[in-house]
């Protein structure tokens, strides 16, 4: 029974990676014609675009209106099998509400206004393209709301999530708001039991979120900086910046104890490399880092954006779990998560006077917590990846887990949670 | 270096195992008739209907226990010879100890109307049961489950997931009388009803025709005069001490091995824990054998911690347990009488349609709480065990109720108004 079922998901896996290949890299095979009608697949959605916003369907459109229903019937599906934990059915009406009007209808209608097309939810970095000088131009040269606009995705960025992500942890963001969290807990809700447990998987994840945040930093760094007038002003404020972090998490040892050593080393190996970056672009004429910022950010929206975010993304869930790319890439679940750990009430409680080491949580944690380890040693848990999604807590048998926001330990170090939980000499 | 061999890899042979490791650099050798590595009993059900694998219920893979040296050894144990400090396996290989923790665990209690050997007679209780019903429950003609218990109530949920539409038989006059107060066990009857299990009550089994050449079923007569023909019959009728293989040795024997407070038996290099353990001496309103897993994995510590040389007494504590049947989660912790006695009385809470329930039991002539059981609602046990050890009044756990709860602030709790002050029924 199982090679069987391991066979469907990997046919499925191969199937879905397809659409996400033709629909990112060959509209035309789907329809989409520049010149004349779009005809097929994209053809289907021409009413519907028109109706919308009185333009012919683009693939991006059809994408949106795909994405927008798998994630309301199976959300739909989900709620009728969580029916019984509120918590459950008010996060999926949620991420359901959010991908119907703030991702799909409401830029949709942005567009027929001829405003930007903007998706109101949209932070820095998970929409690397923020701080692009097309993006920003676009909402700058859209009169006052265009203004709004801007500053309400600052005012998110840079305050609102963080009080928000200390408040309830980054859930508020990854299992209530995001649209690929919208779609991992609805559509990939059936795959998150094929997430890697083991610690050379967290492993992994470690040393591909973080590097990622980091590019996304640099060419931030270097897109702003060939768009802003006062350069050194600008530099100057990115070397503080890195400086007084890394002055914050060498000296505050209560907080940071949880942060391995070779953590900071890479984090002052990547500061001292953007600022020598900005100071080499100061005294010479070439660009920060030696790199045009257009071969950089395209490199990424490739790269990270297209094939990483889309295409392994989702079409990795039956053969990865269903967060794929929240686990492995998002340089927002990155930041939120460092929050998480570090700047965050939010954490699991568990009780391991009531645990039998049933491993319903580990199984289902889309994440690939070992959420039993913790449990049976009876510690908190309270790692950066987890989204809440609070499954583990629904389907724990016993009622040992329970997502929590009261005042508790932020401390726990990243290693192998079965090892150091147990304390094993 | 003292070689010590654990007879058992279930919970309490396993804790033992890791509480001697955290002390004690000695040799440990974990032996097992029933399968290669620790697995979560409790969680067999969840294997049997397809919600978790077998790797899913093994919380420590096999690499862990041999990073820790701990060998293990899948093998049939056929006696024990005290005076040589051997024991003898069913191929007669020798195995030499130093100190022997005996965690044999339970066994099934097979009624005198019945036989194991019988086709068609099942227990649930080890991992060969788990095979045995795979291959037997999908084709199963009209099954009969007979016990008032978990595991009759698991039997049941596995057998209707496969749609066999079984029938409970339970002796007393309502489910769980043994370990529920009338007004829960309604409760659980309520859960059996919209799962459409018939429940036949007060049906005792007398006597039981076995299937012979003629007929293909087993035929049951209850004492009542019902009669009950089918081709599977599960028994989860209790279960005893799993220690026949000890009748010819000198350890002293009662229902269980007999062991004082620090898990040793009459013989000093030998220990005992978990369901196969019989205590010498228990407090009042307590058993000398207390069959659970949470039980079993502080007997574990405690006979761990003697054995590494860390004299510890175990303490039967303030009892606490956990099940779930089909969807109703019980939790129950401290004292909380079945039935009217002159000294108790409860505040009890209880929603029939959505299953929920509350009871507080106190003593009414100190008005001290006494103990909490609670269906269909998490209670926070940690706080709980707090107040009970502290001796809290009834008032006081009345006023601070909602912190009771442990479970997510969106679901619901009962307020101090919802509970009445009853007698039991």
């Amino acid at each position: 029974m199982n090679n069987k079922s391991s066979i469907w998901r990997i046919i499925l896996g191969i199937l879905l990676t397809s659409f996400y290949v033709v629909i990112y890299f060959f509209p035309e095979r789907l329809g989409l014609r520049i010149e004349t009608a779009n005809v097929g697949l994209i053809g289907l959605f021409d009413p519907l675009s028109i109706w919308l916003k009185k333009v012919p369907a683009s693939q991006w459109f059809v994408y949106g209106c795909l994405y927008t229903f798998f994630v309301l019937i199976f959300g739909l599906v989900f709620i009728v099998k969580h029916r019984k934990h509120p918590y459950q059915l008010l996060r999926t009406l949620s991420v359901m509400f959010f991908q119907l009007s703030f991702a799909f209808l409401i830029p949709e209608f942005l567009q027929r206004l001829n405003y930007p097309y903007l998706d109101l939810k949209n932070m820095w970095p998970l929409n690397y393209y923020y701080f692009f000088d097309w993006h920003l131009d676009g909402l700058i040269h859209s009169g006052q709301l265009g203004i709004l606009l801007l500053s309400l995705g600052l005012l998110l960025t840079f305050i609102i999530s963080p009080i928000l992500t200390y408040k309830y942890g980054k859930r508020w963001y990854c299992s209530w708001v995001c649209g690929c969290g919208g779609l991992a807990e609805t559509a990939g809700d059936a795959f998150r039991q094929y997430s890697n447990k083991s610690s050379r998987a967290w492993k992994v994840e470690r040393w591909l979120i973080y590097p990622i945040l980091f590019i996304v930093f640099l060419m931030t760094i270097s897109v702003l900086h060939s768009y802003l007038a006062h350069k050194l002003l600008f530099s100057l404020s990115v070397i503080s910046f890195l400086l007084l972090f890394h002055l914050w998490i060498s000296l505050d040892h209560n907080r940071f104890v949880g942060l391995p050593p070779i953590a900071k080393k890479f984090f002052l190996g990547f500061s001292l490399f953007t600022s020598l970056g900005l100071i080499q672009a100061y005294f010479t004429q070439w660009p920060p880092f030696l790199i045009d910022p257009y071969t950089l950010r395209s490199a990424y929206g490739f790269l990270i954006g297209s094939l990483f975010s889309g295409v392994i993304g989702v079409g990795f869930y039956p053969i990865l779990g269903n967060r794929v790319w929240c686990r492995f890439g998002c340089p927002m679940a990155a930041i939120l998560g460092f929050q998480q750990k570090f700047l965050s009430r939010f954490r699991i409680q568990s009780n391991a006077s009531l645990c039998i080491a049933c491993g319903n949580c580990s199984t289902y944690c889309e994440m690939g917590i070992d959420v039993r380890a913790y449990a049976l040693a009876g510690k908190d848990i309270k790692r950066s990846s987890c989204v809440g999604c609070g499954i583990c807590e629904s389907i724990c048998p016993r009622g040992v887990l329970l997502l929590s926001t009261t005042k508790g330990p932020n401390f726990q170090n990243e290693a192998d949670p079965i090892d150091y939980l147990y304390a094993v000499k | 270096m003292k070689k010590i061999v654990i007879l058992g890899n279930g919970i309490a042979g396993v804790q033992t195992a890791l509480t001697i490791r955290q002390n004690s650099n000695a040799r440990i050798l974990l032996i097992s008739e029933e399968h290669p590595v620790f697995f979560a009993r409790t969680a067999m059900m969840y294997v049997f209907m397809g919600q978790l694998t077998e790797k899913d219920i093994v919380p420590y893979p096999e690499a862990f226990f041999k990073g820790h040296q701990i060998d293990l050894l899948h093998a049939s144990i056929s006696r024990v010879d005290v005076p040589k400090n051997i024991l003898v396996s069913s191929n007669n290989q020798k195995i030499p100890y130093d100190l022997l923790l005996i965690a044999t665990g339970s066994k099934p209690n097979v009624p005198d109307w019945a036989n194991s050997n019988w086709p068609g007679i099942h227990h649930f209780y080890h991992w060969q049961d788990l095979t045995a019903l795979e291959s037997s429950i999908p084709a199963s003609n009209q099954p009969v489950v007979i016990g008032g218990g978990l595991i009759a109530s698991e039997l049941v949920e596995m057998m209707q997931h496969h749609q066999r539409n079984p029938k409970l038989l339970v002796r007393e006059s309502y489910f769980g009388q043994h370990f529920l107060p009338q007004e829960e066990g309604l409760l659980v009857h309520e859960i059996f009803r919209q799962k459409r299990i018939p429940l036949f009550l007060n049906t005792s089994i007398k006597s039981l025709i076995p299937p012979d050449k003629e007929r293909t079923s087993h035929t049951l007569y209850a004492e009542n005069g019902q009669t009950f023909s089918t081709d599977f019959i599960g028994l989860g009728t209790g279960v005893l001490p799993n220690i026949d293989f000890l009748r010819d040795s000198p350890l002293h024997l009662g229902r269980g091995i007999l062991v004082n407070n620090q898990m040793q038996t009459n013989i000093e290099n030998i220990y005992a824990a978990g369901d196969c353990a019989e205590l010498n001496a228990c407090l009042p309103d307590r058993k000398t054998i207390e069959a659970n897993w949470y039980v079993a994995k502080s007997m574990g510590e405690i006979a761990g911690k003697n054995i590494a040389g860390i004299p510890s007494n175990y303490y039967q504590g303030i009892w606490h347990n956990t099940a779930k049947f089909f969807n109703l989660e019980y939790h129950l912790c401290g004292n909380v009488p079945l039935e009217a006695t002159d000294n108790f009385s409860s505040y009890f809470y209880k929603n029939s349609k959505r299953l929920h329930s509350l009871r507080l039991a106190f003593n009414q002539s100190t008005n001290q709480l006494s103990g909490v059981l609670s269906m269909g609602l998490r209670i926070d046990y940690s706080l709980l065990k707090n107040w009970l050890e502290e001796g809290i009044s009834i008032e006081m756990t009345l006023n601070n109720l909602p912190s009771l709860s442990y479970q997510n602030k969106l679901g619901f709790f009962p307020s101090r108004n919802l509970l009445k002050e009853v007698r039991y029924e």
